[in-house]
């Protein structure tokens, strides 16, 4: 019979340890909530004035732990995502009290799916990094973004980025008051290709219009190197490369035009933007079955010199110029179409950002924003230029030493060459489909659907969700 | 004795645990998610449902991709059957005749139904990857078929089938061990009276085995068409419902328009209509089999 | 006799060879990829490429390494090994008290209430899933094992219920009457008499269990967020997504999460056939 008394007991342990852990964790939740009304503020100092019931616990500053998120596309093996560790390390040398949780995802689609889910859990990160703006802006309605504007008061840390930085995440013309972004990198993207294939296949000048960018193709693929490495599994470098032509065959007030709803992408100049895709392809441009290759292979194709061109953004320098054929490498910018000599100047400029979660207090909300700063001052800031050699928003930070590559200086040019710069041609639009459906329907068409029905595809998307 | 049998407490208190977690985790949200039908909710915590009547469904039975993913799970689940049921019920008739080493083919046969399904998943996007990467591709062109290679996964002809097959490879061990299992059942008098009176094999087969079979049968289509109308996992990390939308299947859809497009309302108008075709399934290939009641 | 013995084995031969070369040649398929996966597992790039059907030459870890370092894959696994266990001890545990009292035990709406369980068997999993995330998101429930394992059992105890409920009712009840003559209470007679006997119909659930809880995907997408608390099957799929062109990686990732239901079916392969086929299959 004792064994069934210690059977009896183990049933009871076993049942008593489930709902302690169930009420533990309420518990903590509350205990979070509970924190905010201690604030702890790092470095003694208060740098922010809407917190004035934290003073009086201020003591209990060095007990108390705060957790925070970060969420993310630095992951994997690259050299941003180096620096982005060390920059989280260093920062958690400085605060100990931190303790900091790195979720961050490097691929689009599960990045999405993560973010999405946290936001329907209510489980938002502390800080994470989205794409766009329109699509901000309802988050920004509903109170799950942070507005920024009382940290951009602190002029030691903000005079630092380059002038109007901060206006592009000024949300005033949608309806909703406030900054909800603290700039992170500027991402130009051009084309990168290989000097050496280029001599082979007899291509003496980089391609200036699209018509010598033909040329250049049908030279490359007469000596069976492939023209430009792309991939479409990965839809978003689809979707990049198409922002490049509408670029340059519409003008970008076309894209904000087409996101305000004002024009429309069964418009015969957007239509025959995705022709000018479409043809690339035919013109044998890609590599075969380049719609089912992924991201992580078209780079290694172009870097193993089995393709000659990649248009890829500034954060490909890091991986350019620690391959081994780095000195092969050159810059130029997308060609324009001789038709179009307006556009020449029309750069694809992706900005990027970093967001903080709303409706936080006390001191999660010190250390999120303690966080923010250090990532994006002038410190953390300058090591990415210099270690990764990226593009970044800060005035302050010096680009010009000798280790800055050629590549660099590439992307650095574009920047200040640019006359009119624009991002993806969906972040004009609120509809937070528009990603996932203008992209899908570039893939669908170069797999066969012809552009026409590729634009009212989309099109329906923006009249189903009217 | 009868007093132990009808005490209330111990009833009670044993049924407990088991009906208070498969009710407040199983039963409640199958009930709500009837009731999320109705209401819309911009997938942000913290934000009231919106009631909105009937308008998801209309929107769901509007929604061309709705339609597509539709017509996919059906062609889906055609292929599975088509190629599936023939392979599991012939492969446990050969089974079913002993010789040496049929258990071992039994083993082999069975270790696809137990991997988990985002391994089988991948190793099957490595057999399809595109170009000379994958391994499919490799075959062919070692045997000079380069005109057949493909991105299996993202041409719109070749897409969904390739799902089916992994899909086929997956679960056939399944129904071959329940078609086996039935088949072992016939006693082994019966066969060997049969033999006696001179029945050829192609005999036993049509006169006794196949009878026997047919009701495994029966259990494995109705048991294809359920699986297969929630099949998620493969699709999932297959394609992603790509290229362009064109392999979305039901219950990958709903995922994608609640947890990515933020049209839970549409999400739930889609949970809704899989829960009530999946029920109705159950309802009817019980009524239509008639199945001997459960005796064990 | 002899000579019709002869000519009977001669035709059995012939059978034979075909039945052989069918059941070979349907090994070979459903046995190759995952062949594949087990020496691509040791090869470097290069070798996948050059030789991708060849055995590795000599056996090389470094995959496993970077599985482990970049993909976290050994985290993962402890986590689904927690995950399972819990999924399978708890299961095991609540179904079998039910099970006893539904197949024992006489009260008037007995009947119903197996149904009721039973029928649970035909609910379709993602049809919960927007309402879980709703509710759990607002009740502050994400990334908890201990509401994740509670998630499973809940889907899982119809299956349960349904073996074991049937197994026990073959159980005589004269041992367990003899236990309450003996002056044993309730807990007393299901701890020592009913649990020992029903241990084949416990662990056949249990196998079930084990392979829903390692396999599932969807529940650990939607309510796990946290990267430290990453489950196999998720991991697995990050890990690919992030290193796509790291074959050798990947597949050594898709061997560690595959040995698990192997060496279970290995090792219980009556349980494992029985356990999936129970509801499909009779006795």
């Amino acid at each position: 019979m004792g064994i069934c008394k210690r059977y009896v007991s183990l049933v009871l342990i076993v049942f008593m340890a489930m709902s302690l852990t169930l009420v533990g964790c309420t518990q903590n939740n509350e205990a979070s909530g509970q924190n905010t009304t201690t604030v702890t503020d790092q470095t003694g100092k208060t740098e922010t004035n809407d917190n004035d019931a934290s003073v009086e616990n201020d003591n209990s500053a060095s007990a108390e732990k705060v957790k925070l998120r970060i969420f993310t596309r630095m992951s994997g093996a690259s050299p941003t995502v180096d620096w982005f560790k060390s920059a989280l390390e260093d920062f958690s040398k400085e605060y100990p009290n931190i303790e900091i949780q790195d979720d961050s995802v490097s691929q689009e689609a599960a990045f999405n799916n993560k973010f999405k889910t946290d936001l329907a859990t209510g489980n938002l990160p502390n800080i994470f990094s989205l794409s766009g703006i329109a699509s901000l802006v309802k988050y920004a309605e509903n109170g799950a973004l942070m507005d920024v504007t009382e940290i951009i008061n602190d002029k030691d840390w903000s005079d630092g980025f380059i002038d109007g930085a901060f206006e592009y995440w000024n949300f005033e013309s949608y309806g909703v008051n406030g900054y909800y972004a603290v700039p992170d990198r500027v991402s130009p993207e051009l084309v990168v290709y290989n000097k050496d294939l280029f001599a082979k296949a007899g291509i003496t000048k980089v391609p200036e219009t699209m018509d010598e960018l033909y040329d250049a193709i049908d030279k490359l693929n007469a000596i069976e190197v492939t023209p430009i490495s792309c991939g479409g599994k990965d839809t978003w470098r689809v979707g990049h490369f198409h922002n490049q032509v509408l670029y340059k065959w519409c003008g970008i007030e076309k894209a904000k035009a087409l996101g305000a709803r004002t024009a429309k992408w069964t418009d015969p100049d957007v239509v025959e933007s995705l022709n000018v895709l479409k043809n690339l392809k035919d013109k044998g441009a890609f590599m075969k079955n380049f719609e089912g290759v992924d991201y992580e292979t078209e780079k290694k194709l172009f870097l193993s010199e089995k393709a000659a061109m990649i248009v890829n953004g500034s954060w490909f320098i890091g991986e350019c110029n620690s391959s081994e054929i780095k000195d092969k490498l050159g810059t130029f910018a997308f060609p324009y179409f001789k038709e179009k000599p307006e556009n020449q100047g029309s750069y694809v400029i992706y900005p990027q950002s970093y967001q903080l979660k709303g409706n936080v207090t006390g001191a999660e909300k010190e250390a999120q924003i303690a966080l923010i700063k250090f990532l994006t001052g002038k410190e953390a800031q300058q090591k990415l230029a210099t270690n990764v050699q990226q593009m970044v928003a800060r005035k302050d930070v010096s680009t010009d030493g000798p280790e800055f590559t050629e590549i660099f200086r590439g992307y650095a040019a574009y920047v200040k060459n640019a006359k009119a710069s624009g991002g993806d041609s969906f972040d004009y639009d609120q509809l937070s489909s528009m990603q996932d459906r203008t992209r899908n329907s570039l893939v669908g068409m170069l797999l066969g659907n012809t552009p026409e029905a590729a634009a009212k595809e989309i099109q329906d998307e923006i009249d189903k969700n009217k | 004795m009868e007093q132990y049998r009808t005490n209330k407490k111990v009833i009670f208190l044993f049924l407990l645990p088991a009906l208070a977690i498969y009710m407040v985790l199983a039963v409640v949200p199958i009930i709500q998610s009837l009731y999320f039908g109705f209401f819309d909710w911009p997938g942000i915590q913290g934000i009231p449902l919106k009631f909105v009547g009937l308008k998801n469904f209309f929107q769901m039975f509007e929604s061309k991709e709705f339609l597509l993913s539709l017509k996919n799970v059906f062609q889906f689940m055609l292929l599975t059957l088509v190629i599936q049921i023939p392979l599991s019920y012939g492969l446990a008739i050969l089974l079913s005749k002993c010789y040496r080493g049929f258990k071992l083919f039994k083993v082999f046969f069975f270790l696809p139904v137990i991997l988990p399904l985002t391994a089988t998943s991948l190793l099957w996007v490595f057999i399809f990857f595109p170009n000379e990467t994958g391994v499919l591709n490799m075959v062919l062109h070692s045997l000079g078929l380069d005109n057949l290679t493909t991105a299996w996964l993202l041409n719109p002809h070749t897409a969904l089938n390739c799902i089916a097959i992994t899909n086929v490879w997956a679960g056939f061990g399944y129904h071959m061990m329940i078609g086996f299992a039935s088949l072992s059942s016939i006693p082994e008098e019966i066969l060997e009276s049969a033999e006696l009176d001179g029945a050829k094999s192609f005999k036993k087969l049509w006169y006794i085995q196949l009878p026997i079979i047919w009701e495994s049968v029966k259990i494995s289509v109705v048991l294809i068409v359920t699986g297969n109308l929630k099949q998620f996992d493969m699709v999932f990390v297959m394609t992603g419902g790509g290229p362009n939308g064109l392999t979305q299947l039901p219950a990958t859809l709903m995922y994608s328009e609640a947890f990515r497009y933020d049209h839970y309302g549409m999400g739930s108008a889609i949970s809704v209509f899989l829960f009530v075709v999946c029920i109705a399934l159950a309802v009817f290939s019980m009524k239509a089999m008639e199945r001997e009641k459960i005796e064990y | 006799m002899n000579q019709n013995y002869k000519t009977h084995k001669q035709k059995v031969n012939m059978g034979k060879v075909i039945y052989y070369i069918i059941m070979f040649a349907f090994s070979v398929v459903t046995l190759f990829p995952i062949y594949f996966a087990i020496i691509s597992s040791f090869k470097n790039d290069m070798d996948i490429f050059l030789s991708p059907f060849s055995l590795p030459e000599g056996f090389k870890f470094s995959n496993y390494v970077r599985a482990f370092k970049i993909g976290n894959i050994g985290m993962c696994f402890i986590n689904s090994l927690i995950l399972t266990a819990g999924t399978v001890i708890i299961t095991g545990l609540t179904g079998t008290l039910a099970s006893y009292i539904l197949a024992k035990f006489k009260f008037k709406i007995k009947n119903l209430i197996f149904v009721f369980f039973v029928a649970g068997m035909m609910i379709p999993i993602q049809t919960t899933i927007i309402p879980l995330a709703y509710t759990f998101g607002g009740m502050g429930l994400s990334n908890n094992y201990a509401v994740l394992i509670l998630l499973f059992c809940a889907f899982q105890l119809p299956v349960t219920v349904f073996i074991v409920t049937g197994f026990q009712k073959s159980i005589p009840s004269e041992i367990e009457e003899a236990a309450v003559i003996d002056g044993c209470n309730p807990w007393q007679v299901f701890f020592n008499t009913i649990v020992p006997l029903s241990l084949p119909a416990i662990s056949t659930a249990s196998v079930f269990n084990f392979l829903f809880a390692w396999n599932n995907l969807l529940f650990p997408l939607v309510f796990i967020s946290d990267k430290r608390m990453q489950v196999i099957a998720l991991g697995l799929q990050s890990f690919f997504a992030e290193m796509t062109s790291d074959y050798g990686g990947v597949m050594a990732a898709i061997v560690i999460s595959i040995m698990p239901p192997i060496l279970a079916y290995i090792a219980l392969q009556d349980k494992v056939e029985k356990g999936l086929t129970a509801g499909a299959v009779k006795g």
